[in-house]
């Protein structure tokens, strides 16, 4: 980057005149130069404004900096190196990946945030219906499991009850959800062996 | 508070600052504007810099300023929100989860416009040529961008992106629970 040395203003390394104010960047450039029209020599001023890159007539329109209409368009338009095109298309992948999973996160989000609700209601029935949906989409989440499992201790959905404790063995939990689970499970069994539906099993 | 270089935060955000730039020239290409120099990531501060030439109108220049505010809080979101659902409110996740999360929270938390921009947008605002109900919304904007990109000093950035990647859905469920 090329600071101006009148204005300041950074410049690329390929230009040698300052964008903002006309400016010689490198009195040893190459490239067209159109010199400060306020410190040269008058005889030796060049037209006022002339685009930097090309030296064409600048583009009508009030634009602050004398570009002509082509290198406007071409710098605006400048384009992406090969590795941001790819980083970009990457990000893309990936975006997409994420719109597909959002539907099926969403609706499981929903149905556990409306069994938690349910739970507190004390709407076991409800709140089942609702972890059960959560479980078929994260099978492995130990959580909604867990509250799967209470729910159907306090429904005594004997039915189910079993294979919901098997899908929790050996699964790490916190020991307030373990204790929360273990207290559900010793309800049920309390509860059955009352109605005496334990001993017939 | 303690002390992350900055070149170190940019490297572990890697891809939030690519988006950055690449959002201020897309606004670029979209207004118009000539970009006269680009750097999408460097080890250095800035991270990143778009160089272009001053747009012709005070909307043009808030446009390009807070491109990356928008584009970078959407992708950040939409791509943390699928992980962050079973994460957050489940407490589980898999190593695919925890890479969408951190690409997320990446992105977000480069939406704020830097120093630069916001200087930018304040010149911009103030000129002539605005008018006065313009000054009066644009102001007020201004100054949340100067907080923002002040604020990094403070791990606003960092709070910002976790909570646009990470909460937001949660409060997203929670209203349409």
């Amino acid at each position: 980057m090329k600071r101006c040395p009148d204005c300041s203003y950074p410049n690329p390394d390929h230009l040698a005149a300052c964008f903002k104010c006309g400016t010689a960047l490198d009195a040893h450039g190459s490239q067209a130069v159109a010199p400060n029209p306020v410190s040269g020599p008058a005889d030796q001023q060049p037209t006022f404004g002339t685009c930097p890159q090309c030296g064409s007539p600048p583009e009508p329109g009030g634009y602050p900096m004398p570009l002509c209409s082509r290198c406007r368009d071409t710098l605006s338009s400048r384009p992406l190196p090969a590795w941001t095109i790819v980083s970009a298309l990457l990000v893309g992948v990936i975006l997409v990946f994420a719109f597909a999973r959002f539907p099926a996160a969403v609706r499981a989000g929903v149905a556990f945030e409306r069994g938690q609700r349910a739970e507190e209601q004390i709407n076991y029935d409800a709140a089942e219906e609702e972890y059960r949906k959560v479980v078929a989409q994260y099978p492995d989440s130990t959580e909604p499991l867990a509250r799967l499992a209470i729910c159907q201790c306090k429904t005594l959905n004997v039915m189910e009850i079993g294979g919901t404790l098997k899908r929790l063995e050996g699964r790490e939990m916190s020991k307030e959800l373990y204790d929360e689970v273990d207290a559900a499970v010793k309800g049920a069994e309390t509860e059955l062996d009352r109605r005496g539906l334990l001993k017939q099993q | 508070m303690f002390f992350i270089p900055g070149w170190l935060i940019s490297i572990v955000t890697f891809p939030g600052v690519i988006v950055h730039e690449i959002a201020h020239q897309f606004f670029c290409r979209l207004f118009r504007v000539a970009v006269l120099d680009v750097c999408y990531f460097r080890f250095g501060n800035p991270a990143g810099y778009v160089i272009h030439e001053a747009p012709r109108s005070a909307f043009q220049s808030i446009g390009i300023g807070i491109g990356p505010f928008i584009l970078n809080t959407l992708i950040g979101a939409f791509i943390a929100a699928p992980a962050a659902i079973p994460v957050v409110q489940f407490r589980t996740g898999t190593p695919l989860d925890f890479f969408l999360i951190w690409l997320g929270v990446s992105i977000a938390m480069h939406s704020f416009p830097s120093t630069g921009d916001a200087s930018t947008i304040w010149q911009a605002v103030w000129s002539h040529d605005v008018n006065i109900l313009a000054k009066i919304v644009g102001a007020p904007l201004v100054v949340v961008i100067y907080v923002g990109a002040i604020g990094s000093v403070v791990w606003l950035d960092l709070i910002y992106g976790v909570a646009v990647a990470m909460l937001l859905p949660s409060l997203l469920i929670s209203a349409a629970a």
